[in-house]
């Protein structure tokens, strides 16, 4: 197995003291970097990961089941020694200088988010589950709130908090409910026992591995991303925003631009965003000309994915006629009705055969 | 040995019927027993056919001048490129072979003839078997003595081994006789182990198996320098095993005495005149290659003596009389078998000759009695019976039986056995001297049981019980049934026979330098002429020109008067213990349990030495154990573990997999998913298989063989 | 998307994402209430909301969001349809026990 140079970049302390917040290096430019023993010991990328995931599993495990005491406490062990890699492979030495705030933020969210879902699957009443599933979503809308997607971030909790977590409450309460209604205690076995822990924290195990170890060893050969004045053609498409942002900015602009050689009409250099006017005034477009997320993604997907939009409306109009469908209540025939019905039946089916015949 | 010159002579093409003859009563029996013919019939066919034969084997004997082989058809002929195996059917008619089937053939008849009024009580019922049975014995006994090659006599060989099985299991519904034949059949078997043996070790040294060819391959002198391997020295040893196991000597002769529970008839030709000499005559026809291995005659002389001495002493304390005969037989046929192993072919077959005739009158004259008594044998049980109205036929013929095989002076046996006892002393080998004195010894005490057998049954006062075959007849109104025509008539034909053999000793000899009378003559042409005394100047095993003596005298003409008096002593005793004194006999056997150093004599005398306790306890259990431990084999591990196993194995094997299949969706996920983890993660820490499979869809062949490098450079 | 996002970055939002639909996929296996499953399932749907999110932001490209919508889309639909289909099952056997279950065993 060969040791990327760039995974060792990633982990080794001086490099992670070096990063800054974010401002690490692209994984294509090369770093010369020494390394001492230590910091090869303590890098270890060849089977720290797998320990991690292994903890984690054990934490899972055990967190299924009901377990004696001192099982708990190996569990919180296997919990803080997964969780602390974690944080080590965030932030490295936190004390060092520099802007962490997105990797604070980082963290909170995504400890958050794993503590709620494993709670979330190993508590016994539904309801929980469904509560704490709350939880997770509102701690990967604030993930996307980190990737600077507020607008999925948003849609995120409308959608799943807002509409289909209430929609799961109510069948919850409605199943409940009509189990035992003169029990106080809801609790079932089946939902304080576990199905064949072992079996599945192994596949989970399994995925986990091989999730981390791809991503881990395969970050140095990533594809290269899109450019990022990229982002500046949306505005381009937005005629009437455009045009009264420019001239907002800049109220001596004469509109329209001229486009460039390849028809751009926003061109790039090294300061920035500019455009060029019809009589040669160059105008330097402010970073806050920007479209906003929700611009990005609505132009993108109506832009780019249009068939796709209307599918997925299409798909949304016949969940709900099957939802509907489905969850009729059959009607209750008296005997009469039975009779009257099946005789209706039957002569149907003679009129068929002696025409057929 | 000189030369024998062969002709070949189709003219006496009709010889082969002295084979046929016997075949044709058979499929005609075979006919009877299917139409369900209830009269004497078969008998009659039998006869028929067994005396044509006889009379073409005289006219056989009167035509002689030569030896000449008579070829009737191809039977096997295999050819490869530097060897052939040929054996075909044909004749080999010298001197030898028409000594035996002049008398196999005349005491055929005869006693088939007896037969036909012996078993007319099974008229209907096993009749037809019987005849069939004895037509088989004859026609084998045929192939055996007339063959020019040693596969036909292995065919005989093997013919009158399941002809005496099949006669002597006749009564096939008596366990004792069905396990008498087995026995019979199964001891043969270890000889017939011998002679297949022996027949493939010589083809394999002389590359054919016809006489002529061999003998010729013989002649060569250099022959015993250049094949002196151990196979080689096998070869007479094997033979010697063949003819132990047929003519019953030690230690295989276990079967004669049991194979007395066959009909008498059976007895008298099967194992007292015929099949028991097939054993000699196989040493006699194949005494050149005893050549081959010094130690090979002696050992036949030792196995030969100690059977006799061995048989005459069990002999001695059976009660039951057809017992004594059959231990009787293995006596003489080991005297047979001294006389051959000390140089005196001629002695032996002389002997075979007039043994064939007394020992089948006094097995017939046993017979009568069991016919007459209802199956009564004990010698205890029947006494006087020369008195009894109509048996004194039977008694004197029996008398006539008894001073042959005694050796009384001047009778058939007498001559035979003298030729044989004085060879002992003629000729040196190691130990022939004590085996002579052994042998005297010997006919004093077969005169002893013999004459035992005589005074206890046939003279004293009339006494008598009827034996078990009663058929619904009551003891006590019961009378012996005295023979009638049949019977006597052929008891009185093979007596005066047996006192006519004496005669053949004195006729003269037409070959120059030979004495010893007719037989003389006929073993003259034959291989086994080194037996012929005046025929060879050799006397010893080893060459050299030494001529023994007995006690000073010289053996031939001194042992005359020594066996004569030793014949006389052993009457003696018979005369003081069954005669005058019959309960002397009880007194001596009494004394002889009370004392406790004298204890075994008798006890082992009577039990058979305890031999036949020792092959069970030996051979028999050991093979039943193992017998039993391979039914537990087959049934538990071939027929459990591998049979049933592998059928068993897709059901065990479904069970293990039948969990996985338990319609919680839940299973199959865990499955799906974990299945799919492992190819992506085999994928994943393997990309060789990623780049071949991309190979197979870009490039197609040439990918392949572009990506197998790859694949088989890596670890 | 103003500020810098590194490969060691997406690393450690993949992982995130890997790790809830893992943590999903072993409640998938291991519960036994039919709707707390369902609940599961929505869980692996969220890590895959995550990542695609973060690859989004990697390359500068606003399909991974799209894909988003389209996840969300996806499973407002399947868990309307999941929840019917519950609500039916649970009428049968009045349990929402997933055990019950199991007529394709052998």
């Amino acid at each position: 197995m060969l040791v990327s140079r760039q995974a060792f970049y990633l982990y080794s302390p001086s490099a992670v003291a070096n990063r800054g917040s974010w401002t690490y290096l692209a994984p294509f430019r090369e770093r010369n970097l020494t390394f001492t023993r230590k910091q090869l010991i303590l890098s270890m990328d060849l089977l720290l990961p797998y320990i991690a995931c292994l903890m984690l599993a054990l934490f899972v495990y055990l967190a299924l089941r009901p377990s004696p005491l001192t099982m708990r406490i190996g569990m919180i062990v296997a919990g803080v020694a997964a969780a602390g890699w974690l944080v080590g492979l965030v932030t490295g030495a936190v004390a060092e200088s520099g802007d962490s705030t997105h990797d604070i933020f980082f963290l909170i969210f995504s400890l958050s988010a794993i503590g709620s879902a494993i709670r979330m699957v190993t508590h016994d009443r539904p309801i929980y589950c469904a509560l704490h599933f709350v939880v997770v979503v509102i701690a990967s809308a604030g993930l996307l709130l980190l990737l600077e997607a507020e607008f999925m971030a948003f849609a995120l909790i409308i959608v799943y908090a807002g509409a289909i977590l209430i929609t799961y409450m109510f069948v919850l309460m409605l199943a409940n409910q009509a189990d035992n209604p003169d029990e106080l205690s809801t609790q079932t076995t089946f939902d304080q026992l576990p199905r064949e822990p072992a079996s599945a924290v192994a596949v989970g195990f399994l995925m986990l591995c091989l999730v981390t170890g791809t991503v881990i060893r395969g970050s140095s050969s990533l594809p290269a991303p899109n450019n990022p004045t990229d982002q500046w053609n949306t505005l381009a498409h937005l005629q009437k925003q455009f045009e009264s942002s420019v001239l907002d900015l800049d109220p001596s602009f004469m509109w329209p631009p001229v486009a460039s050689d390849q028809g751009n009409l926003i061109r790039h250099d090294g300061d920035g965003a500019f455009i060029i006017s019809s009589d040669g005034v160059r105008l330097l477009l402010d970073p806050e000309l920007l479209p906003q997320n929700t611009q990005q993604v609505g132009w993108s997907l109506v832009n780019d994915y249009p068939v796709s939009l209307e599918l997925a409306g299409v798909i949304l109009l016949m969940a709900m006629f099957g939802a509907a469908v489905l969850a009729r209540r059959s009607i209750e025939l008296t005997d009469q009705e039975k009779r009257a019905a099946m005789s209706a039946h039957d002569a149907k089916i003679s009129n068929e055969r002696g025409t057929d015949s | 040995m000189p030369a024998v010159t062969v002709q070949q002579n189709v003219a006496i093409e009709w010889a082969g019927f002295i084979l046929w003859m016997p075949l044709i009563s058979l499929v005609l029996c075979g006919l009877c027993a299917a139409c369900k013919v209830r009269s004497k019939l078969p008998a009659l066919i039998t006869v028929v056919s067994l005396a044509t034969s006889f009379v073409l084997t005289a006219m056989l004997w009167q035509g002689y001048e030569a030896p000449v082989t008579i070829h009737l058809f191809d039977w096997i002929q295999v050819h490869w490129v530097d060897g052939s195996f040929i054996s075909n059917f044909a004749l080999y008619i010298d001197s030898l072979t028409l000594l035996w089937m002049l008398f196999v053939t005349g005491l055929g008849t005869l006693i088939a003839l007896y037969a036909s009024e012996y078993m007319e009580h099974d008229v209907g019922k096993g009749y037809t078997r019987f005849f069939a049975g004895v037509s088989v014995f004859l026609f084998a006994m045929g192939c055996l003595v007339m063959g020019d090659n040693l596969l036909m006599l292995y065919l005989g060989w093997e013919g009158v081994g399941f002809a005496s099985y099949w006669l002597i299991g006749y009564f096939y519904k008596k366990p004792s006789a069905v396990a008498a034949a087995k026995k019979a059949f199964i001891v043969n078997r270890i000889g017939d182990l011998g002679l297949a043996l022996a027949i493939y070790l010589i083809w394999s040294t002389f590359g054919t198996v016809q006489y002529t060819e061999i003998f010729a391959v013989l002649e060569d002198h250099s022959f015993a320098t250049t094949y002196d391997t151990w196979t080689v020295h096998a070869i007479p040893y094997l033979l010697m095993l063949a003819a132990f196991g047929k003519s019953a000597q030690l230690p295989l002769y276990v079967w004669l005495p049991d194979a007395m529970e066959g009909p008498t008839p059976v007895s008298a030709l099967i194992h007292a005149a015929t099949m028991v000499t097939a054993g000699v005559y196989l040493i006699a026809r194949t005494y050149p290659l005893f050549a081959l291995d010094a130690a090979a005659l002696p050992t036949v002389a030792w196995v030969g003596g100690l059977t006799a001495f061995f048989a005459a002493t069990i002999g001695m304390a059976q009660y039951d009389i057809k017992r004594i005969m059959a231990y009787s037989t293995v006596s003489q046929l080991g005297y047979m078998f001294l006389g051959l192993g000390v140089l005196t072919s001629y002695g032996a077959a002389y002997h075979v000759f007039t043994h064939a005739f007394f020992k089948a009158v006094l097995f017939l004259t046993c017979g009568a009695i069991m016919h007459g008594f209802a199956g009564q044998l004990d010698l205890r049980k029947i006494s006087g019976l020369r008195k009894m109205k109509g048996w004194k036929i039977v008694s004197y013929t029996m008398l006539v039986g008894c001073l042959c095989l005694a050796g009384f002076p001047l009778t058939s046996g007498y001559f035979s056995k003298d030729a044989i006892l004085a060879q002992a002393f003629v000729t040196q080998g190691p130990g022939f001297v004590a085996l002579g004195w052994l042998a005297i010894f010997t006919a004093g005490l077969t005169a002893y049981y013999t004459f035992r057998v005589w005074f206890r049954v046939c003279c004293g006062e009339e006494y008598f019980e009827a034996g078990d075959e009663l058929h619904g007849q009551d003891s006590s109104s019961f009378h012996p049934h005295a023979p009638r025509l049949a019977i006597n008539f052929v008891l009185i034909v093979i007596a005066v026979g047996a006192i006519l053999a004496a005669a053949p000793y004195f006729m003269a000899n037409e070959t120059e330098g030979i004495h010893g009378g007719w037989v003389a003559d006929m073993m003259h042409d034959s291989p086994a002429i080194s037996g012929v005394p005046g025929a060879v100047g050799v006397h010893s095993t080893d060459g050299h020109e030494i001529h023994g003596s007995i006690l000073g005298m010289d053996p031939h003409k001194a042992m005359y008067y020594i066996s004569a008096i030793v014949g006389m002593i052993g009457i003696g005793f018979a005369v003081y213990f069954h005669l005058l004194r019959r309960s002397a006999a009880d007194t001596l056997r009494n004394r002889l349990l009370a004392s406790r150093s004298t204890r075994w004599l008798p006890t082992a005398m009577e039990n058979k030495w305890y031999v036949d306790e020792i092959y069970i306890a030996t051979i028999r259990t050991p093979l039943w154990i193992i017998g039993k431990a391979f039914v537990l084999v087959d049934r538990y591990l071939v027929d459990g573990l591998v049979v049933n196993g592998t059928a068993s194995l897709p059901r065990v094997v479904a069970k293990w997999f039948s969990p996985l299949h338990n319609g919680a969706i839940q299973c199959y996920a865990v499955s799906m998913i974990g299945g799919a983890i492992l190819v992506a993660a085999l994928m994943f820490f393997m990309p060789e298989i990623v780049t071949y499979l991309q190979s197979l869809g870009e490039t197609g062949s040439a990918g392949l063989e572009q990506t197998a490098s790859i694949v088989g450079g890596l670890p | 998307m103003m500020t810098e996002f590194g490969s060691s970055a997406l690393a450690g939002y993949l992982i995130i994402s890997g790790i809830l639909f893992v943590i999903g996929m072993i409640g998938f296996f291991v519960r036994r209430n039919l709707i707390v499953m369902f609940l599961c399932t929505e869980l692996m749907f969220q890590g895959a909301a995550i990542a695609f999110v973060a690859i989004g932001r990697y390359l500068f490209d606003y399909s991974g969001q799209v894909m988003v919508i389209f996840i969300l889309t996806v499973a407002a639909a399947e868990a309307a349809l999941a929840l019917a289909l519950v609500v039916l099952l649970h009428r049968q056997r009045n349990t929402l026990d997933a055990e019950v279950y199991t007529e394709l065993a052998e």
